[in-house]
């Protein structure tokens, strides 16, 4: 009796998980299917995709904090980027090389991220519920303005050096190039690099360390031990396999990049312990009752998309010094598109979000980038298919995301009036 | 409506201004008619003349200081930067000095001269006159040739081909591409040919006159100098504006006494004082009037239809011939109202802007493309495109509308994303349906080309229907009326009883359940005819453009309408078909005058671009925080 209490017990929870995590499990057979039409090998693959993660990961996570804090998938963090993209322009006008340029153009970002975080914060508060629309309308408004402020303002109002300009004609030059004389390029991917190999066992043994200090400490739960006690463990074990440890065998690791990302991770989950944190959560789940409760609703939301425009900049600056050139007048189009489709792949909601969901989303959703325009080909005969069917899928999750929030909602509204 | 001092004292300068400026510019007109300006100009255009008479010795006398000074470095071993440095100083210096000889004219007989120069001016005029005329008719004919010519070029299409990411080609830049007529092809007629043959003698007898003022003028200096000498004396403009420019550009009122100058430049600038004017007035009333204006309007409309009039006045500053902006303006509005028209029905039935509309686009891009594999032409194309468009569209809409009626409350959001997934999965259709008519797909590689020419089926059919030109402007009466029968078709319906109860379900949707309406059906009914007219409209579109575009050509098209009927003074939630015919006019009237008014202040592209990015995406922000901060959650 017990026996079939226990099974119906698991058959329940997976029937919950494949439903909750739907998304996530269509992409990952979508994915599969995908390299294996696309005919590529897995070294190829796996490097990309490695690569990919190392600059896009950041920016995903940035996502987070203001869909915690009950506004969505925030759209503006194109604005954050076009804050980036000014303080790399600023830090190769002056000639800044190597991890002190993007020092300088992180440091450039803070202040003005900070700022037009204020001011979309302030103007999402007048549009509560409207947000992931009105986010995504105020992305393109400021579009607008940053190319009168490369175009017209740079350069002719606010003198730049010819690095930057092209002569002859008015506004910022088209490309800025970050490698060689300039020395941005990998400035902070080329700090330490290690194989795969060493950096799997690395973390296995940091996370195996962190798991027994913490079970020891008693500030860790079993089953929550044994489970990171068996993905290091298992993860090394499978490394081992030959196969395996070939198609990694051209996967590089840029250790400082994925240091800065595990420091935002710690970050995510260190501030929700915080007491501003809470605040964000209880603003989340409902603003009536955060602000029965005396929280400064609007303050808290201006907050949540203050830090988010900062962290975003900054993810964008890790993205562009890992490209090696800044397409200045669309480099930041589409990161809200491929942030925000990323983390909903890996299973967030709009309403709900977390460091293993951002990962997760942003692995498959690049690994099927990296694959589409081959599998394209193979399929159709044109790569061009794999292009737009890429578009179409951040586009598609986007919008099922939606529907799916918009239905659970409804139909949370229609139990309650019942 | 009380009005602060600030408020009294801004008005009442703005008002005293205005004053000022209209005093002035009637000064100005007056002055034109005076003897005395009439003199003044001659003395300013004899001046002229012999200065570009004696221009061309001082040309000479720089050049052969030039040279001395190069010879001179050479032999004294400068470098190249002393010798460079060395002879334009000399070169300089004596120009100043040759300037300063040939200033002082002597035995000037000023009748002789003004009677040669008149002399000239009629005859020169004479031929002027008939070259314009010429030119017009060669322009024509010209134009008419490339319009002939079937496809545009292979390569230009080549260039703006697939781009999934991004927005493809700029329609902006498409729309203003002036073309530039090839005037190398024009031959002159035998008339032409001979006045310019009677212009010969009469420049002779000009130059032995100036040769008298000018002795050191030289015999071989006459062909060299007579471009320069037949463009001051006449130009192809006489207006009294272009005179005194090309008189100006010597620095002709220097010779004219102080009081003198002042009224020339009074009469001048008569025509633009007249337009500072009707601003300054503006502004005056503007100011006195803020509070019920605002209040009426709202801000960012307000804002608009100012920078509207800004753009005219800037126009008739920069000399941009008005009749030819209100045909661009007119042709425009036809051109976008319809698809604008297509957010109505969607606002009056309670779901919000339906950014998806770009789904009954899709069917009006499917629809043209059948009547084009199909090699049809005229209005069988259009009529065809339109009725299969609709039928195309209606259950795409009711399935759309269904969706839509699970998701109330937050459709906005998900109508622009259904509309983004929409678009670019039939991106991967275009690449795979099964079109085989060699016009519309690639040359090489598979799936249907980007742009596609309307000139072979039904490009212009409306336009070209019982257009004619008034005063200059061109009116595409087929249009204009094929988009007022599209609005007046609405209107009955929203006074029908359908119409009224889908409007007041979309109003006060509790209201009207109660009142025994079915909410629902309403809005799958406002739906259904957004996405219906959204086929017409891109089709409408289409043939106004001369092009179809596909991939992602409609992306953008809801954000354009939406901010077409928002400017128009509609909500969110409450429209009315005058909110379309208004916004549709500004929207595109301002578009179409900033353009223009750009290019004269900055000649370069992309301001235009910016500027509709800037207000079609203000506008629809605007919207969105007047639907309120605890409003649809």
């Amino acid at each position: 009796m017990t026996d079939v209490n226990k099974r119906d017990k698991t058959i329940a929870a997976v029937r919950g998980n494949v439903r909750e995590y739907i998304v996530t499990y269509v992409f990952l057979i979508l994915s599969v299917i995908l390299v294996i039409y696309s005919g590529r090998p897995m070294t190829d693959i796996l490097q990309q995709v490695m690569g990919r993660l190392s600059r896009n990961l950041f920016v995903v996570l940035a996502l987070i904090i203001p869909i915690i804090a009950g506004m969505g998938i925030n759209f503006a963090i194109t604005i954050g980027a076009m804050a980036a993209q000014i303080g790399l322009l600023l830090a190769i006008n002056w000639e800044i090389k190597g991890i002190l340029g993007l020092l300088v153009a992180a440091g450039i970002t803070l202040p003005l991220g900070a700022v037009f975080g204020f001011l979309i914060g302030s103007l999402l508060n007048k549009m509560k519920g409207q947000e992931t629309i009105g986010s995504l309308i105020l992305g393109y408004f400021a579009n607008g303005a940053y190319q009168l402020l490369f175009l017209f303002i740079f350069g002719k109002l606010i003198p730049l050096s010819e690095k930057v300009t092209i002569v002859g004609a008015t506004g910022v030059a088209n490309t800025l190039n970050l490698t060689g004389q300039v020395g941005l390029h990998t400035a902070l991917d080329g700090l330490w690099r290690v194989p795969f190999g060493t950096a799997l066992y690395g973390v296995s043994a940091i996370v195996l360390l962190g798991a027994v200090l913490l079970f020891a400490a008693k500030k860790m739960s079993r089953n929550r031990f044994i489970l990171l006690g068996a993905v290091a463990v298992g993860s090394v074990l499978l490394y081992q396999i030959p196969a395996v440890q070939k198609a990694f065998s051209m996967a590089n690791v840029p250790v400082v990049t994925f240091l800065v990302v595990a420091v935002l991770c710690l970050f995510n989950v260190a501030i929700m312990k915080t007491r501003l944190g809470q605040k964000f959560r209880a603003v989340g789940q409902s603003r009536t009752v955060a602000n029965a409760s005396g929280i400064n609703v609007n303050r808290v939301r201006v907050i949540a998309i203050m830090i988010s425009t900062v962290l975003a900049g900054w993810g964008q600056i890790i993205f562009i010094q890992n490209l090696g050139t800044l397409q200045t007048y669309s480099a930041h189009e589409m990161v809200g598109l491929y942030a925000g489709a990323a983390i909903l792949v890996g299973g967030a909601s709009l309403n709900k979000a977390t460091n293993g969901q951002a990962i997760v989303g942003c692995v498959l959703f690049h690994l099927l980038f990296v694959v589409a325009q081959d599998a394209g080909r193979n399929l159709f005969g044109d790569p061009a298919i794999g292009e737009f069917f890429r578009v179409f899928i951040s586009y598609g999750v986007i919008a099922v995301a939606l529907v799916m929030h918009s239905w659970k909602k409804q139909k949370a509204q229609a139990e309650l009036s019942r | 409506m009380k009005r602060s001092k600030i408020q009294w004292a801004l008005a009442i300068l703005m008002l005293l201004v205005t004053i000022g400026l209209a005093v002035a510019s009637a000064m100005g007109f007056s002055a034109r008619d005076k003897q005395e300006t009439s003199d003044s100009m001659q003395r300013m255009r004899n001046y002229t003349v012999l200065r570009t008479a004696s221009g061309a010795l001082v040309d000479e006398a720089g050049a052969e200081a030039k040279k001395v000074a190069r010879a001179f470095a050479k032999t004294n071993n400068y470098s190249r930067n002393q010798t460079n440095t060395y002879a334009a100083e000399q070169e300089a210096l004596a120009r100043a000095e040759a300037d300063e000889r040939y200033k002082a004219f002597q035995n000037l007989d000023l009748d002789e001269l003004d009677a040669a120069i008149l002399n000239m001016e009629n005859t020169l005029g004479a031929y002027y006159d008939l070259e314009t005329q010429e030119k017009a008719v060669y322009a024509d004919a010209w134009l008419a040739a490339q319009k002939a010519q079937p496809e545009i070029e292979e390569g230009a299409e080549e260039t703006a081909a697939l781009s999934a990411e991004g927005e493809g080609v700029s329609e902006e830049s498409m729309l203003t591409q002036s073309v530039e007529v090839d005037y190398s092809g024009f031959v002159p007629s035998a008339q032409l040919a001979a006045l310019k043959e009677q212009t010969e003698p009469v420049y002779d007898n000009l130059y032995l006159v100036m040769q008298k003022a000018v002795p050191e003028l030289r015999d071989d200096m006459k062909e060299k100098i007579q471009p320069k000498v037949m463009e001051v004396t006449t130009g192809a403009d006489r207006s009294f504006e272009a005179q005194y420019d090309r008189y100006q550009t010597v620095n002709a009122l220097s010779i004219l006494e102080k009081g003198q100058q002042t009224s020339m430049r009074l009469a001048r600038s008569a025509q633009n004082l007249v337009l500072l004017a009707v601003g300054a007035l503006v502004m005056a009333l503007t100011i006195f009037f803020y509070g019920p204006l605002k209040k009426k309007l709202g801000l960012p409309r307000l804002i608009i239809s100012l920078f509207f009039i800004l753009l005219l006045l800037m126009c008739g500053l920069y000399n941009i011939s008005i009749s030819g902006m209100i045909s661009t303006v007119l042709w425009r509005t036809g051109m976008y109202g319809v698809l604008a028209l297509a957010m109505l029905p969607g606002i009056q039935s309670g779901i919000s802007l339906n950014m998806g509309m770009t789904v009954g686009i899709i069917s009006g891009l499917l629809s043209t493309l059948l009547a084009l594999q199909f090699n049809m032409t005229g209005w069988l194309a259009f009529a065809f495109s339109v009725v299969v468009g609709i039928l195309l569209a209606l259950p795409v809409g009711l399935l759309y509308g269904k969706l839509l009626n699970r998701l109330k409350g937050s459709e906005m959001t998900i109508s622009t994303y259904v509309g983004f997934s929409y678009v670019s999965l039939f991106c991967i259709a275009w690449m795979l349906l099964p079109f085989n008519n060699p016009r519309l797909t690639w040359a090489l590689g598979r799936g249907l080309r980007t742009m596609h020419n309307m000139k072979n089926s039904f490009g212009q059919i409306l336009d070209n229907t019982l257009s004619f030109n008034l005063l200059g402007v061109h009116v595409p009466t087929g249009l204009l009326l094929f988009f007022l029968l599209c609005c007046l078709l609405m209107w009955l319906f929203s006074r029908s009883r359908t119409g009224t109860a889908m409007i007041a379900a979309g109003a006060n949707p509790r209201f009207a359940e109660a009142a025994g309406i079915n909410v629902n059906q309403m809005r799958i009914t406002g739906t259904t005819i957004s996405t219906i007219i959204a086929a017409v409209g891109i089709i409408v579109y289409s043939q106004s453009f001369g092009f179809m575009q596909l991939y992602n050509g409609p992306k953008q098209m809801g954000f354009v309408a939406a901010s077409a009927i928002l400017i128009g003074g509609a909500s969110t939630t409450r429209a009315k078909v005058s909110h379309v015919i208004i916004g549709t006019f500004l929207f595109q009237g301002v578009l179409a005058l900033g353009i223009q008014v750009a290019n004269a202040l900055i000649s370069e592209g992309g301001l235009s671009e910016v500027m509709r990015i800037l207000i079609s995406n203000g506008i629809i922000l605007y919207a969105l925080t007047q639907t309120g901060g605890d409003g649809r959650d």
